[in-house]
Formats: structure tokens, C-alpha cells, sequence
């Protein structure tokens, strides 16, 4: 019987098995639960791919999107839904990123320890990041030209705004042809990446500041022209003898240009990528577009532009928002999300940035705003901004303007991108100026 | 009477449901620690038969009804001399009170009285015992040295109630009853509420035998009605017109499980049945094999006169019944020959009915009763080999029973063709989150097979996770317990047989379980006792009664005698001679 008793323990072994794959089953579920429901064929949570209960409101509380008896509705003004259609999602779910789809768990009300159960079926709330306010003056200020506004908080990395145009009224779409170019479906913020131009140099000017002895007090040369590898960067005119400060001020394309060229391609990527311009950004699991620097040859005509974001540079509006915070955290990297947080402390901060140079480049991109574009154009608002046009081919310009509050009670910072606008601060510069008094407001 | 309109009475309604979704949990939680604690707690007092004297002044006691004497430090009386075989001879009781022993083919041979012994023979207290020279004295404890013990052993139902945890399990299956009434408003289907009354009723009904046999082991029926009632939860929902079917079949299933455990309670007796049982076994399954029509894939249902059941299932108990062996024969190759031929035929007609999941369960089922026989992993590991290479062939033939594996582990990246079912399962589990969504208010006992394959999702998607994993908590406890009272049991055929149900059990929940939800290939077996079904749910309770009969704490298993009147005759018997 010894050897019975001894050889029954492996039923134990079985048991054992047991065991662990309870464990590992409950350690998936905490993990992918919330997927898990939002999955559209969970009867539980849709009927017939559309939500059953639920609602989206704005950080203010007001309702951007309900669900009552299993239909889904919008806001009932005309510019909320438009302005918000692509952070929200149209019905048809062309548009995937929205939040309809991406955040359908928190809609439905999820979490891991009630699953999606609510008394009356009344399903929960998602109280979103966004402010309305802000994304309808985006909408209005952009005022049916194609581009961008995206703002966020670079304390809490909630993004206040992230509209995007074209648009149309979620409640009435218009017929869109399969082979539409148009890019309608895209949020622009997140998902278009663009040829930076001069907001770039905030990148060209960190690594410089990094990397070449005493810039700061070397004296600086524009002729107008800059002979490089067999080309010529171009300045709208001669900038004469001036130090690093007034280059960016000036957004001198020729002492950038060289700058980029004594600092080489490598390094200025490297630069790029440090502050997250490059990868795709993940937001609550959503991804937005990879910007680009392709590294030019040493000495080139391309590595000269590459510096002051032409040649092959790509940046997402989103991205671009993202850095000008880090410049006015002190440069630390928050986390971006589209949820609203708690009054909790301690972000996910990740240091992106010395907190030197973010301290060189604040009050560079100050000393930029009072004299290139009149602090009485921003009335009210500690702006430190960067503009940029930039050379799209056929002679037109996408209209740059990022930048950010220095204002601990708003702590914002903003990109706006107009598609072939024309030049930066006069066409994106009032944009920006819209925004941000609604966002202080 | 404002309250008395439909809105506030649907209001109404689901505030049942908010406040009895975290008493369900609760219930369960409390009924199946009490159960665990019962059962597993206290130590197993070792049980003294007799002993054996040795020439050197020793003595090695017998601590069960079965024992083997040998040189090897395995055996339970070691003879540590070199003319001893390594596995000599068995020395075995009979709940009679009456030894015999029998030599297991050794080189020396043995001795009774001085003369050498061919096949079983009897022996009395004080007779000499020779084992390949070496001369022993054989004692056996008196009737009044047992009844001493007896009072040792532990005694379930002192620090535990029974009748306590019994009322716990009526108030749980009577708030399940409340909230699938409260779930399905007007469209109530009266058999629902009726059930879960009836449900409670055979509950006592099974409680109130077992106190008048005089036993109070009652945890492991206590842990079957829990997933019994969780079961008609799900029947409930899933197909409130069957509940009726489902009743008789469990009323079905514990006539079986009583009528298996009385019939166990003799050991002689339930050794009989091994031969017709392994005919009965393969009959069923060629019947099975040759006559069943293919529902849904696997071939594996009979239809006589309108019903429809699963050989399949009846079959597991014929494999525990030819599976177990006393000890006396677990050491003559022929009978586990025999016994792997039963076990490859099993196998073999269930793969041919595209029986999987079951030929899975029978398989590992085989692996456990060969390990426990031989105790060599060889024999286990070659025919593990042989049986998995026939098992990779009839696969390959069969290109849908790839398919699954193909699926296994991405269930995901194709939710809408190979892992309709698993996804399907995790979604609805998800919505329930700890606590459920209440009874008969999920969605996923609508999708196909739900009620069986599924049925973990359906669980925890309406009752939560915490219950689906007590349900799996409770199977495991009964496993635990089957392999502690398998160390005591008084003969390694009650040992095999406990050992081998509990495999049957939790292989197949195992499989239903972790299938259902991608992390084992999914294979369509039932959950035992939950899944919705009249033939699982009786061949389970069937299986039980091994359990039952493997537990040797003192009056606890109306399927062990408690030997009373046996004992008065014998010991009068002694007194006798003793004068
Ligand atoms: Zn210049």
C-alpha cells in the first residue's frame, strides 16, 4: 500500500496544473478584460456591433456622446460633432481611432472588478481629457482649411484638443468615395505627420546647445546665402552678425543650416528621437504616425535643410505638442492620454530633455515671441512659441506655429499645422492665439 | 401604488440582482472553505491491523488492509535479508477481519505453518510465516484493539456541521432560484423557480439518508450540489425547457451514485465486476461506433427512444472499474496487459468517433491508472508513446482536429472563424467581472455549445469569476481529498478507483476550462457537474461514489461498513478461543 499511497501523488501533478493555469487565466484577465468586452461581437456589450449603453463626456462634463435603448447619439450642436468627429469616431467606424471604438470598455463602463455591470443597464461614463470649448474654436479658427490643432497639458498629459480638418457632421455624412484622397477619416493630429520647416530648429538648436562649446556666445554671420556641398541654403534676406538667440528669433535658415552641418546628421537625429518626434506615440493604446529624419551625407546640401526641417522631415502635430511641453516642463516627457486624470501627483515623467537647455530654449523661444511675434498678439498669455513655414513644393508652405504657456495655472502646450497656409505666424499665429484664449478662459 | 407600474417593478427586479450578485459569491466562498477545511483537515491517524514479529525481536506493524513484504524499502514490512525477494508476498485482511497471504512470485518462496503456499492462503493470529527462510510470527489486531483505534480516528462533522453547511448550500441555490425569477420578469418560465425548489428538496432529501445510515461525511456531496446548482443556473438560462430533463437526470445520477457506493462497500464483490464492466465498456462504445449518428462534428451520441445520451460517459465508470486492481494482482503483468489492451480499445473508438476531448480524458485517465499499478515509468512511457504516435496519426487524417491546434493560442487573430467559441467565452467572462452580471442575464448562453463547451464563460459572465473559480476550487478539493484518502484507503483498489474518478473530473475540467478560453487547444468536453447535460451529469455522480468509498475516516461513507455486527461476531469468536 506504501507504493500506492505514494504513487497517487500524481494526481497531485495534475492538480498542480490546474492550479497554475487558474493563475495564469486570472493574471490575463486583469490584463486584457477590458479588451476582452470591447470585443464587438460581445453581446454583453453591443448589439449588432453598436454599443449598448454608455456615454463620453468632455473634461467639463458635457456630453459629447450617449447611448440610450441601444442607440448611439452625438452632441446635439452642429460644431461640437463636427469638431469633435475624430476623437470621437463616426457611426460607420471609419474612422478607428475614435474614441467610440478605442475606448468602448471604459464607454460600456468595464473594469475588472464589476465587469461591465450597472443596475439599470445605464452602462458608464467615459469623462475624456478633452475640453469641447477649446476643440470647437480649433475647428472655427481653422475655418474649413485642411490641417491640425493639437493641445495638451504638459503636466498631466491629457490632451485638451486634438482637432482635425477636413470634417463633417457625424449625423449626416456626406458620401465619401472609396477612393477619396482627401484623408477625411484621418485625425491629422495624430495621424499625419508633416514637413516640419523651422519649428524643427528647436531640435537643431538643443543638440547645438548640447554639443558645440560656448554657442551661446558665439558670434553668428548671415548673408543671406549659405554655400554648402554644392548648393545654397536661402535666408528671405540677410540677417547680418547677430548671437544664437536673434538666429532663432530671425529663424535664420543659413546659420541653422550650418549648424546642422557641424553638428552631422547623426547627432540631430539622435536628437529627434530623444524627443519622441520619430516613434509612434502610444496614447491610451492608440498610435499615432512615426515623423522622419532621414540622416543626410557629411557636408551635404540636404543635411543643411534636414536642420531646419526641410528636406525628407516628417513630424506629427501631436509629437511637435508633446516636445514644446517638455521644453516647458523643465524637460521632463509626460505621458499623453486622452482620459481625464484624477488630482493624483506623481506623472509618468520621463526625462527627455536636461533641464539646462529646456531652460536656455524657454527663454530663447520668450525672447522669440516679444520680438518676432509681438507678445499683443497673445494678450494675457505667457507664450513661448516657435512658427514655421514650411516648403511643401509647388510653391506652397504648411503654416507652423507650436509652442506653450509658461503658466503654472496652465501648464499647455499646443502645435498647429494649416496645410499649404502660407507662413507660419501670420496664418497659423492667430490660429494659435484662439486656442489658447479658450483653453485660459 | 405608484411601485406597483412596470418600470419601478423592473427596478425592483434588478436590485435584486445588485444585492444578491455579492451574496452568491459569498455563499459559495463560505460552503466550499467549510467543505475544504473538513475534509482536508485533521490528520489520518495510522490504523494498526496487526503485526509482524521477527526473529530478531522486531516487529513491523501493517498499517493497511493490503500489504506487501519484501527486501525492496518500498514495501510496508521490509525484510531486509538477502534470500527476500524485492517484492515477495502480500499479506491482506478482509473487511471480515480474515488474512491471507500470497506469495508474488518470488525466488525462495513461502511458508505458512511450514508449508510452502501456491495461490491465496489463509492465515490466523500467531501463525509462523516464512518468507524465503526467514521465519516471522504473523499477529492481528484483536476486536478490541480496533475498536480502540476506532475511536482515534478522526470523525468528520464535529468541528464542521454538516447541517450548517447544508443550510448555507439551501440559501444559495434558493437566492440562484430568486435571481433567474427576478432575470426573466414576465417571460418567467415556471419550471425555473420549481427546479431550484425541487433541486433543494433532493438535496435534503440525499442529507437526510445519509444521517440515518448514521454517517456524517457529507462535504463532497455538499461540493458536487454547489456545482449542481450552478449547472441549473445555467440550464436555467440556456434552455429553461430541459430543466425537467435535467431534473430526472440527476435524480438519475445520485440513484447511480448511491447504488455504486453500496455496491463498493464490498470488496470482493466490487472486484467481480471488473470483466463484465470492461465488455459493458467496449460494448457500449462499438454500439456507440457502429450504430450513433454524428451530432456537431463528434460521433458520439445514441438515441434510444427518443432520448439521447453519451456511452461515452458510462463508459468512464466501466474504465474505473477495470482500471482499479488490489494489490494482491497489481504485481502480475497479465492483468495490466490486459488492462492496457481495454484502455487502447477505449481510446481507439473514441478517436474514431472524433470523440477527442474525451479520448484526452480517458488517456490521461489510463497514464494515472498505469503509474499507480506499475509504478514504472517505462511501461507508462512507452505506451504514452505508443498511443501518441496512433494518436498523431488518426490527427493528421483528420484535418479539422488541426485546425484546432492551429487556432490554439490565437484565438484572437481569428475571432470570427477558429476561435468563434474561445472568444466569445473571454468577452462574456470579461462582462461579468468578479461578481457576474446576475443569473439569466448574460447573452453568452445564446452562442452554439455554450451550456457545455462554454460553460465557464456562461459562469462567470452571469455569477462571476469567483465562482468560476470556485467551481474549479471545489473539483480540486475533491481531488485533494480523493488523494489523501487514497493513502489510507484499506485496499489499492479503492485507491486506484478514487484516484482515477478524480483524473476523469479534472482532466475534463481542465479541458473544458482553459479550452474555452485559448489556453489549452479547445476539445468540447464537459465540465463535470456544471455542464449542462443528463448523461455527464449521472456518469460524474458515478463517479463520486469511488470517492465516496476511498474515504476511511471513521463513519464518514455510507460506502465503507462500519462493520458493527461483524465485529460482535468476531470478537465473540476470539473470546472463544481465547478460552
Ligand atoms: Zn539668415
Amino acid at each position: 500500500m506504501k507504493r500506492v499511497r505514494t504513487r497517487a501523488t500524481a494526481v497531485a501533478l495534475i492538480i498542480a496544473v490546474a492550479v497554475g493555469l487558474t493563475g495564469f487565466y486570472v493574471a490575463r484577465y486583469a490584463l486584457h478584460g477590458g479588451e476582452w468586452v470591447a470585443f464587438t461581437s460581445n453581446g454583453d456589450a453591443y448589439t449588432a456591433g453598436k454599443l449598448k449603453a454608455g456615454r463620453i463626456v468632455d473634461r467639463n462634463g458635457e456630453t459629447l456622446y450617449s447611448v440610450t435603448e441601444g442607440r448611439g447619439s452625438y452632441s446635439e450642436d452642429k460644431l461640437t460633432r463636427t469638431a469633435l468627429l475624430h476623437s470621437l469616431g463616426d457611426r460607420a467606424g471609419n474612422i478607428g481611432t475614435g474614441a467610440i471604438y478605442k475606448y468602448a470598455d471604459r464607454i460600456l463602463g468595464y473594469d475588472p472588478v464589476n465587469g461591465i455591470y450597472s443596475l439599470n443597464g445605464e452602462g458608464g461614463t467615459l469623462e475624456m481629457s478633452l475640453d469641447a470649448d477649446v476643440c470647437r474654436e480649433a475647428y472655427s479658427a481653422l475655418d474649413g482649411r485642411s490641417g491640425a490643432v493639437a493641445v495638451i497639458n504638459y503636466v498631466t498629459g491629457e490632451v485638451l484638443c486634438a482637432v482635425s480638418t477636413p470634417s463633417f457632421d457625424p449625423e449626416d455624412p456626406p458620401e465619401i468615395a472609396p477612393d477619396d484622397t482627401s484623408g477625411v477619416y484621418m485625425n491629422r493630429a495624430l495621424s499625419a505627420a508633416y514637413t516640419p520647416g523651422s519649428v524643427f530648429k528647436v531640435v537643431t538648436l538643443a543638440a547645438a546647445l548640447e554639443n558645440i562649446e560656448d554657442i551661446e556666445n558665439r558670434e553668428l554671420h548671415c548673408d543671406g546665402t549659405y554655400d554648402v556641398g554644392g548648393g545654397q541654403v536661402t535666408c528671405p534676406k540677410a540677417h547680418g552678425d547677430m548671437k544664437i538667440e536673434d538666429a532663432l528669433a530671425n529663424s535664420c535658415n543659413c546659420v541653422f543650416g550650418a549648424l546642422a552641418v557641424e553638428l552631422g546628421g547623426e547627432t540631430i537625429a539622435k536628437y529627434a528621437e530623444k524627443y519622441g518626434l520619430l516613434e509612434r506615440m502610444e496614447i491610451d493604446g492608440i498610435l499615432s504616425a512615426a515623423g522622419k529624419f532621414d540622416i543626410a551625407a557629411e557636408g551635404s546640401l540636404n543635411l543643411a535643410w534636414s536642420g531646419v526641417g526641410q528636406y525628407n522631415d516628417l513630424v506629427t502635430p501631436i509629437a511637435m505638442a508633446r516636445l514644446m511641453g517638455t521644453i516647458g516642463n523643465s524637460g521632463r516627457e509626460v505621458k499623453l492620454t486622452q482620459i481625464k486624470s484624477g488630482p493624483e501627483l506623481g506623472r509618468d515623467y520621463e526625462r527627455a530633455m536636461m533641464a539646462s537647455t529646456a531652460g536656455k530654449i524657454d527663454k530663447m523661444l520668450d525672447y522669440c515671441v516679444a520680438h518676432t511675434y509681438g507678445d499683443e498678439n497673445f494678450p494675457g498669455l505667457e507664450l513661448r512659441a516657435k512658427s514655421g513655414t514650411a516648403q511643401v513644393g509647388d510653391g506652397k508652405s504648411n503654416a507652423w506655429f507650436a509652442g506653450y504657456l509658461a503658466d503654472p495655472e496652465h501648464p499647455y502646450a499646443f502645435a498647429v499645422c494649416i496645410e499649404k497656409g502660407g507662413g507660419g505666424a501670420a496664418v497659423a499665429g492667430p490660429v494659435a492665439n484662439r486656442v489658447l484664449q479658450a483653453a485660459v478662459k | 401604488m405608484e411601485f406597483l407600474n412596470g418600470l419601478s417593478l423592473a427596478g425592483a427586479l434588478n436590485e435584486i440582482t445588485a444585492v444578491t450578485r455579492y451574496v452568491l459569491p459569498a455563499l459559495a466562498l463560505i460552503i466550499v472553505i467549510r467543505c475544504a477545511v473538513s475534509m482536508l483537515s485533521g490528520r489520518r491517524e495510522d490504523e494498526v491491523w496487526g503485526y509482524i514479529a521477527l526473529p530478531n525481536g522486531g516487529r513491523w506493524e501493517l498499517l493497511n488492509w493490503e500489504n506487501i513484504v519484501g527486501r525492496a524499502k518500498s514495501s510496508d514490512v521490509v525484510l531486509n535479508f538477502k534470500s527476500v525477494s524485492r517484492t515477495h508476498a502480500a499479506l491482506t485482511r478482509d473487511d471480515m477481519g480474515r488474512w491471507s497471504v500470497m506469495d508474488l512470485g518470488s525466488k525462495t518462496g513461502t511458508k505458512v505453518r511450514e508449508r510452502e503456499i501456491e495461490g491465496p492462503t489463509a492465515i490466523r493470529s500467531g501463525d509462523s510465516v516464512e518468507f524465503g527462510g526467514v521465519s516471522c510470527t504473523f499477529v492481528a489486531s484483536t476486536v478490541r484493539e480496533e475498536k480502540d483505534m476506532a475511536k482515534l480516528r478522526a470523525r468528520p462533522g464535529l468541528r464542521i456541521r454538516p447541517s450548517a453547511t447544508m443550510l448555507l448550500l439551501t440559501l444559495f441555490t434558493l437566492t440562484l432560484g430568486v435571481q433567474h425569477t427576478a432575470a426573466a420578469g414576465e417571460e418567467l418560465n415556471v419550471m425555473v423557480p420549481v427546479t431550484f425548489l425541487t433541486v433543494t428538496a433532493v438535496f435534503w432529501g440525499c442529507y437526510l439518508i445519509t444521517r440515518a445510515l448514521n454517517r456524517s461525511g457529507f462535504e463532497l456531496e455538499i461540493l458536487a450540489f454547489l456545482l449542481v446548482s450552478v449547472g441549473f443556473s445555467v440550464c436555467a438560462v440556456s434552455a429553461p425547457e430541459d430543466l425537467f430533463k435535467e431534473l430526472l437526470c440527476f435524480a438519475a445520477g445520485l440513484a447511480l451514485y448511491f447504488i455504486i457506493g453500496w455496491y463498493l462497500r464490498d470488496l470482493k464483490r466490487a472486484k467481480l465486476m471488473r470483466g463484465p464492466m470492461a465488455v459493458a465498456g467496449i460494448g457500449l462504445l462499438l454500439v456507440n461506433l457502429l450504430t450513433a449518428k454524428s451530432i456537431f462534428g463528434a460521433k458520439n451520441w445514441l438515441s434510444i427512444a427518443g432520448i439521447s445520451f453519451q456511452p461515452s460517459e458510462f463508459v468512464k465508470i466501466c474504465f474505473i472499474f477495470t482500471g482499479a486492481a488490489t494489490l494482491d494482482r497489481l504485481f502480475m503483468r497479465r492483468n495490466l496487459i490486459a488492462f492496457v489492451g481495454f484502455a487502447a480499445a477505449s481510446v481507439g473508438c473514441l478517436a474514431a468517433m472524433s470523440d477527442f476531448g474525451t479520448a484526452a480524458v480517458f488517456f490521461v485517465t489510463y497514464i494515472v491508472i498505469a503509474f499507480m499499478r506499475s509504478g514504472s515509468f517505462a511501461t507508462v512511457f512507452l505506451s504514452v508513446a505508443g498511443t501518441g504516435l496512433g494518436a498523431f496519426i488518426v490527427m493528421t487524417a483528420r484535418p479539422y482536429v488541426m485546425k484546432r491546434f492551429a487556432t490554439w493560442g490565437h484565438a484572437w487573430d481569428a475571432p470570427q472563424a477558429g476561435g468563434f467559441q474561445q472568444t466569445r467565452t473571454m468577452a462574456g467572462a470579461a462582462s461579468g467581472g468578479l461578481f457576474g452580471l446576475g443569473g439569466g442575464r448574460g447573452w453568452l448562453h445564446r452562442v452554439f455549445a455554450a451550456d457545455t463547451d462554454m460553460v465557464f464563460g456562461v459562469v462567470c459572465e452571469e455569477l462571476g469569476l469567483i465562482m468560476g473559480i470556485l467551481t474549479v476550487a471545489a473539483i480540486l478539493i475533491i481531488a485533494v481529498f480523493a488523494v489523501r484518502s487514497a493513502g489510507s484507503a484499506r485496499s489499492s483498489f479503492y485507491a486506484i478507483a478514487a484516484s482515477a474518478s478524480v483524473t476523469v473530473m479534472l482532466t475534463q475540467m481542465i479541458l473544458n476550462v482553459f479550452g474555452s478560453l485559448d489556453i489549452l487547444p479547445f476539445t468540447g468536453v464537459t465540465f463535470p457537474l456544471v455542464s449542462r447535460g443528463g448523461s455527464s451529469l449521472m456518469a460524474t455522480l458515478g463517479l463520486l461514489a469511488f470517492v465516496k468509498a476511498a474515504d476511511t475516516r471513521q463513519n464518514a461513507s455510507f460506502a465503507i461498513r462500519s462493520g458493527r455486527k461483524r465485529e460482535r461476531r468476531r470478537g465473540k469468536r476470539e473470546e472463544a478461543e481465547e478460552e
